[in-house]
């Protein structure tokens, strides 16, 4: 049993290397892709009935929710489309990672005098640069939302304040911006270390009891897998409302 | 740090190609799944509100003309009642106007019945004066026998006669 906190590169185009969550998250691109091409084909009808009907309902149930924290049905339409893809793509790819197949299909290679299995597939979220990727695009369109909104004058004075005018101002937004950073790490941290944990927990219920024991393990890393998402979502469309509103002085 | 990096698995060239694959599916969802999605929901939201300010114009529109039929109705009632009670008045009015005229009637044809009985008395008087002048005076040529000039015999019956004509009223009636 090999638990490698890297991905494991699958092959090699040149010198950029193919790793096995790459082909994961290639692949989750594929499936939400193709669903959305399967409802935007038909045009939609006024009066809904199966698929659109389902589609129609969660974004309802969506818009809704994001209502609850913005307050605002305008920001919400604003926020919608990158709150959501970024939401159908955590938890698609986290329930895709519990597939059969995940990290144990692969092939053996011989890497420092030991063999070890480079599996095909894995969880797209068990790699640190999928998750950083994801945090710093939530960061940078929470930022950039802010300054469409408030302007980039007023978004700036956020984090620099005159320090001989208002130091305690000054000092707070010295925080901000260090938030911001910190941001990144924790955004990132949190949905690797979930997803991974995950990973190594099948992996090791799955290796000591290999049938019927998983099984409760399994449905917990579908509940896991939905509530990463979700928390990655929510805080990125809470931070989102932030950063578009003034600064108190 | 660059190891550290290198421990968790970073690199750049990974990095950037999760950046495009996330932005690839950001832009196709939202070509293909947001917008007809949101479109039709706003759509429908619109739809709905029409059709409940339609239907709340409706029922206000029908309302007043309830209203408008009740008030006319109302007011056609009172003015029947109105031509009711003026036509009542205007019998009465009649009525009373005919009894009155036929009373005023009733009275003239007596008192001009009244008048022709008079009238007819003072005839039937008239000729029964001369019958009896006429009378008298061949009586009285048959009793004396001998004959008057007829002017004289006239001048003394009517002078007779008119002391009959001068009795006082009551005895006058038994004429």
């Amino acid at each position: 049993m090999e638990i490698s906190l890297a991905a494991e590169t699958v092959f090699r185009i040149g010198s950029f290397p193919v790793t096995n969550t790459l082909i994961a998250s290639v692949f989750t691109a594929l499936v939400i892709g193709l669903l959305a091409f399967a409802l935007g084909r038909r045009k939609p009808s006024l009066k809904p009935r199966g698929f659109q009907n389902l589609m129609e309902g969660i974004v309802a149930w969506l818009l809704g929710l994001m209502d609850g924290i913005t307050g605002n049905r305008q920001l919400t339409k604003k926020m919608f489309p990158f709150v959501t893809t970024i939401f159908l793509f955590v938890v698609i790819s986290n329930w895709i990672g519990i597939f059969p197949g995940f990290g144990t299909i692969g092939i053996r290679e011989v890497h420092q005098g030991e063999e070890v299995l480079v599996p095909f597939f894995r969880s797209v979220n068990a790699d640190l640069n999928f998750t950083l990727a994801l945090a710093i695009v939530s960061v940078v369109a929470t930022n950039v939302l802010g300054i469409v909104v408030l302007g980039a004058f007023k978004f700036a004075g956020k984090f620099f304040v005159n320090p001989f005018k208002n130091p305690i101002g000054a000092f707070v937004g010295l925080l901000e911006l260090i938030g911001e950073l910190a941001k990144l790490l924790s955004f990132s941290f949190r949905l690797f270390g979930n997803i991974f944990a995950g990973e190594v927990l099948l992996v090791v219920i799955a290796s000591l009891i290999p049938y019927v024991a998983p099984l409760p393990f399994y449905f917990l890393e579908i509940f896991v897998g939905f509530i990463q998402a979700f928390v990655f979502a929510v805080l990125t469309l809470v931070f989102m409302r932030v950063a578009t509103v003034e600064a108190e002085h | 740090m660059g190891e550290l990096l290198h421990e968790l698995g970073i690199d750049w060239r990974l990095l950037i190609a999760s950046l495009v694959n996330f932005a690839l599916l950001f832009f196709i969802l939202k070509k293909y799944a947001y917008k007809p999605i949101l479109g039709m929901l706003e759509k429908r939201e619109k739809m709905v509100a029409d059709s409940v300010d339609q239907s709340q114009k409706i029922e206000q529109e029908f309302r007043a003309l309830q209203e408008r039929k009740e008030q006319e109705l109302r007011g056609a009632r009172a003015e029947a009642t109105k031509i009711i009670e003026e036509a009542a008045r205007k019998a009465d009015e009649l009525k009373h106007e005919l009894v009155r005229d036929a009373k005023a009637e009733a009275k003239k044809l007596v008192a001009q019945t009244k008048a022709e009985l008079v009238a007819e008395r003072e005839a039937l008087k008239a000729s029964v004066r001369d019958e009896v002048a006429d009378l008298v005076v061949d009586a009285t040529e048959k009793v004396l026998g001998e004959k008057l000039t007829a002017a004289a015999d006239r001048k003394l019956v009517e002078r007779s006669l008119s002391s009959v004509e001068t009795l006082p009223a009551g005895r006058q009636e038994r004429v």
